[in-house]
């Protein structure tokens, strides 16, 4: 478990809790808003940690009395942490908090509520917690944490203070990357680009296979440039057939086609996810027009949609390798006539 | 005692103190004054506009001891205990939480106990819109005529879901967003009890953020106050909201304005680099674009000065056309409705900052209406000298400004609409439409007796429209009857459907199976071609497909008479019965 002060990317909202803390003016309730991986959940805990610590120095906690070893251990006993009992939160988990809001604290301190994934609550149970979540017993903090904020009803976000977890820069991403995984820091300056500021989805890269991923994806669209139907309609079965993680190969081509885009209107290599493979991306761009990466990124965005959503994968492959395989190089001249 | 987030440590307590909504405020005091308090009030309205305040502060001035006037003297026991919330006669109910029959039941059987202390019993129901139906309907009879000492207070933001009947049966306040300039206001005071500096810059981004909302607004101010040790700076607040300095919005709204992808692209870079949250960002770019249209329409709108300097908003609204604006409007606007739920949220920004730029690279109506719009534009000053012109030479747009009206139109209109670059602007366009479609040597066409002198880049492009083709139909039809008498009835009922380039579709009626295949055996097909070619010109491409319903099918046509006397200057002129002889 990390401390504060260790956290990556978030310094300005690290200060703020610190600040916080130290100054005894601790909020009743947070909202830690952010994409996925960012850093939510570990904030989160490390400020549970530093608001139940007994010894809290600069306002973090001291990671040796015996509070901060049971939230460690997640045994506090005034520690809950609540998370979607199957896809939402439902009122009765709301009710639950309600009823052990109004105890007092078992060890004296303050009784911290980690609520995750905010947003799946129903809306019987936001509506339930809105007046617990305004007004609770003194020493009740309440910590939500939502990477779709925007889906939470505007009484909830008003009552709370909105921390917004911002993509990690960058730099910092790679260099936080090269001290957690040491990698090479081209690589790690790959990921960091890839990932949009996600520490989460720079780690997943990082152990997966994101350079054989990356070469699938380019090598991808080269073919389907000059794929015929025949072609695309084998490269989609192929495709559906082999691999597990469509939706990763999917967002892998959007970057793909984005840096020939970004290529074509800037021309700025620091631009680009892929830096090291300007030469392709350079040749590549030659070979499409603005209005068609725009119209090939649009397409993949919303079949992704559709696969997310549970369509047919082949289907849906065939129906966007169709489009790509006979618009993106121009053959479509007679479309709309 | 812990600490009290602002919001609740400054929620007011007299009438006197609560911000923006004093349409209600004075209603109540004067009711509370006359003693002509009712028995059920509904209070709506967006969060942090003061509903449940308000509602406390009624209950204690209607229980004040020591009251003097309509204000609560908040000293007296019966009003500490309501601040403390440990007052017996003051019930608040969260309906979210106690939504069922029997709570409401249960609040059924208390209402008739006589008040302990005071002269009422207050009901304050908060967050009502939640109970259920069965709720609602076990509440009627009581809220309708409740015992005498008795007092509803039903708080709601959504006064919608709540049923009529339990509507008409309240006195109804609806509560205002509050005016940024009152937000301003009450920041200022709750920062100074605080004891908290506030920049004048911070103060009013705050209250721009809290959209109407105090509670919003002082929660924002709580947390500055946190970030910046007592001190918040408009840098300060920016951070918080994750918002970008108003800079940074109108150099986009500049790039837009001038249609510059490359720069919009790398500012978008610099963003990113920053850590700024694009989502965010694609938010305040739409209300920012929001706020030039404002000011394009309606010049000196006020709207424009939340945003800091108006000039500048003054300028981006001049550089922008008002239907590009409406267009980067909506594209932004569902940019940001889609980086919401994407994983790749900076990706979508970049692709709809490209739309935004360049409109060419989209098909939608929007951009098309755009462009056309344009176009219009640049040939409205043609129109009108045309209609006179048409009969010595439609077709032959190089010779217009050659004529002594044209001329004079040229000089009516100074500066960059010349007529001469429209011209030049508009050939082009005709020329960049034709390119596909002309081949060498085919310029000449049907029925153009003098292709050369017409000029050939307007030729091109007028050439082969659907209506020439349907001119024409009747001729081809009668060569293919001469030619090849067998095949022509395949082809009574077909008709020309659509031109391309040199590429003719015709149709034939759904169900003919038969005559289409007929027509598609490659030697009646290379014969059409040919015929095609010989009639319009080499190079023809057919492509034949079903219509629906009916098409109107064109007859064989004499050379229409007005056409004649077109292109041969003369009048009607009308035989008289039995002239013949005396005229050959």
């Amino acid at each position: 478990m990390l401390f504060m002060r260790e956290i990556a990317g978030h310094g300005q909202i690290v200060r703020t809790l610190l600040n916080a803390v130290l100054n005894e003016r601790v909020a009743h309730a947070y909202l830690f808003a952010g994409p996925e991986g960012v850093g939510k959940a570990t904030t989160a805990l490390a400020f549970a940690r530093a608001l139940l610590c007994a010894r809290p120095a600069a306002g973090d906690a001291c990671g040796e009395c015996r509070e901060c070893r049971q939230v460690e251990h997640a045994n506090h006993p005034d520690f809950n942490y609540v998370r979607p009992g199957g896809s939402s939160i439902k009122i009765e988990q709301v009710r639950e908090i309600q009823r052990k809001v109004t105890f007092c604290s078992y060890q004296g301190g303050r009784k911290v509520y980690l609520i995750e994934q905010a947003e799946t609550m129903t809306a019987e149970a936001v509506n339930c917690l809105l007046k617990t979540l305004e007004e609770p017993p003194g020493g009740t903090v309440f910590i939500m944490l939502s990477a779709f904020p925007q889906a939470l009803p505007p009484t909830i976000l008003s009552r709370c203070q909105q921390y917004i977890f911002k993509p990690i820069p960058g730099h910092e991403l790679t260099s936080s990357l090269i001290k957690l995984r040491g990698l090479a820091r081209e690589e790690a300056r790959l990921l960091a680009a890839f990932s949009g500021g996600s520490m989460g989805k720079a780690l997943a890269y990082a152990t997966g296979s994101f350079q054989k991923e990356r070469a699938a994806a380019s090598g991808l669209a080269a073919a389907l440039r000059e794929a015929g139907v025949l072609e695309a309609l084998e490269m989609a079965e192929k495709l559906s057939k082999a691999r597990e993680n469509i939706l990763n190969l999917l967002e892998m081509l959007i970057c793909w086609y984005r840096d020939i885009l970004i290529w074509r209107e800037t021309g700025e290599e620091r631009l680009l996810f892929s830096p090291d493979q300007v030469a392709t991306v350079k040749r590549e761009a030659g070979h499409y027009e603005t209005g068609r990466l725009v119209e090939a990124i649009e397409t993949i965005e919303e079949i992704k949609n559709k696969i997310y959503g549970n369509a047919n994968t082949r289907l849906a492959l065939e129906a966007l390798f169709l489009r790509l395989a006979g618009g993106i190089n121009g053959a479509r001249t007679d479309r709309g006539g | 005692m812990a600490y009290l987030a602002l919001y609740r440590e400054w929620r007011p307590q007299t009438f006197g103190a609560i911000v923006g909504q004093a349409h209600i405020t004075r209603t109540l005091q004067n009711a509370v004054e006359a003693g002509r308090a009712g028995h059920a009030y509904l209070f709506c309205g967006t969060r942090g506009t003061g509903k449940t305040t308000t509602a406390k502060v009624l209950a204690k001035a209607l229980n004040c001891a020591g009251r003097n006037g309509p204000e609560p003297c908040n000293l007296c026991a019966s009003c500490k205990a309501i601040t403390e919330g440990l007052s017996v006669d003051v019930i608040e109910v969260d309906a979210a939480s106690n939504r069922g029959i029997d709570e409401i039941r249960d609040l059924r059987e208390k209402v008739k106990f006589a008040p302990a202390t005071g002269q009422f019993r207050v009901y304050i129901i908060d967050e009502v819109h939640m109970l259920t139906n069965e709720a609602f309907n076990a509440l009627l009879k009581t809220l309708e005529e409740p015992p005498r000492h008795s007092v509803f207070i039903l708080a709601t933001t959504e006064p919608h879901k709540v049923p009529l009947t339990i509507l008409s049966r309240c006195q109804r306040f609806d509560f205002r967003r509050i005016a940024p300039g009152e937000i301003v206001g009450r920041l200022k005071e709750v920062a100074a009890g605080a004891g908290i500096e506030v920049e004048e810059d911070a103060l009013r981004l705050i209250a721009r953020a809290a959209e109407g909302g105090l509670r919003d607004a002082l929660s924002i101010l709580d947390q500055g106050a946190a970030l910046g040790e007592m001190r918040v700076t408009a840098g300060i607040v920016h951070d918080i909201l994750g918002t970008v300095r108003a800079d940074a919005l109108s150099r986009m709204g500049g790039h837009l304005a001038a249609g510059e992808a490359g720069p919009a692209l790398r500012l978008v870079g610099e963003l990113t680099g920053m850590g700024k949250d694009l989502r965010i960002f694609a938010r305040e770019l739409a209300a920012y674009l929001r706020a030039v249209l404002l000011e394009k329409i309606s010049p000196g709108d006020p709207a424009g000065e939340a945003w800091g300097d108006t000039s500048v908003i003054a300028r981006t609204a001049v550089e922008f056309s008002e239907q590009g604006l409406i267009r980067a409007i909506d594209i932004m606007a569902g940019a940001e409705r889609e980086m919401k739920w994407s994983s790749l949220p900076g990706v979508i920004l970049e692709i709809a900052l490209v739309k935004a730029c360049r409109r060419e690279v989209t098909s939608d109506l929007s951009s098309l209406a755009e462009r056309v719009a344009d176009i219009e534009e640049k040939l409205k000053n043609f129109i009108p000298k045309r209609a006179v012109e048409t009969p010595v030479d439609e077709t032959a747009p190089l010779k217009w400004e050659k004529l002594p009206g044209r001329r004079a139109a040229a000089q009516d209109i100074p500066g960059e609409t010349s007529p001469l670059q429209e011209r030049g602007t508009a050939t082009e366009t005709a020329a960049a439409g034709a390119k596909l479609r002309r081949e060498p040597g085919q310029s000449g066409g049907f029925q153009r007796p003098d292709p050369v002198a017409a000029g050939e880049i307007a030729e091109v492009a007028r050439e082969f429209d659907l209506d020439k083709i349907k001119a024409s139909w009747g001729n081809i039809m009668g060569m293919l009857r001469k030619e090849r008498p067998p095949l022509y009835p395949n082809f009574i009922k077909a008709v020309p459907l659509h031109v391309g380039g040199r590429r003719l579709t015709v149709g034939f009626p759904e169900g003919e199976e038969l005559v289409k295949e007929m027509a598609e055996r490659s030697d009646n097909k290379k014969y059409f071609e040919d015929l095609l070619g010989k009639a319009l010109g080499e190079g023809w491409q057919v492509v034949y497909k079903y219509y629906h319903g009916e098409v109107r099918i064109p007859v064989i046509q004499p050379a229409p008479k007005d056409d004649i006397s077109r292109r041969f200057g003369g009048g009607e002129i009308t035989l008289e019965d039995g002239s013949e002889g005396s005229l050959f």
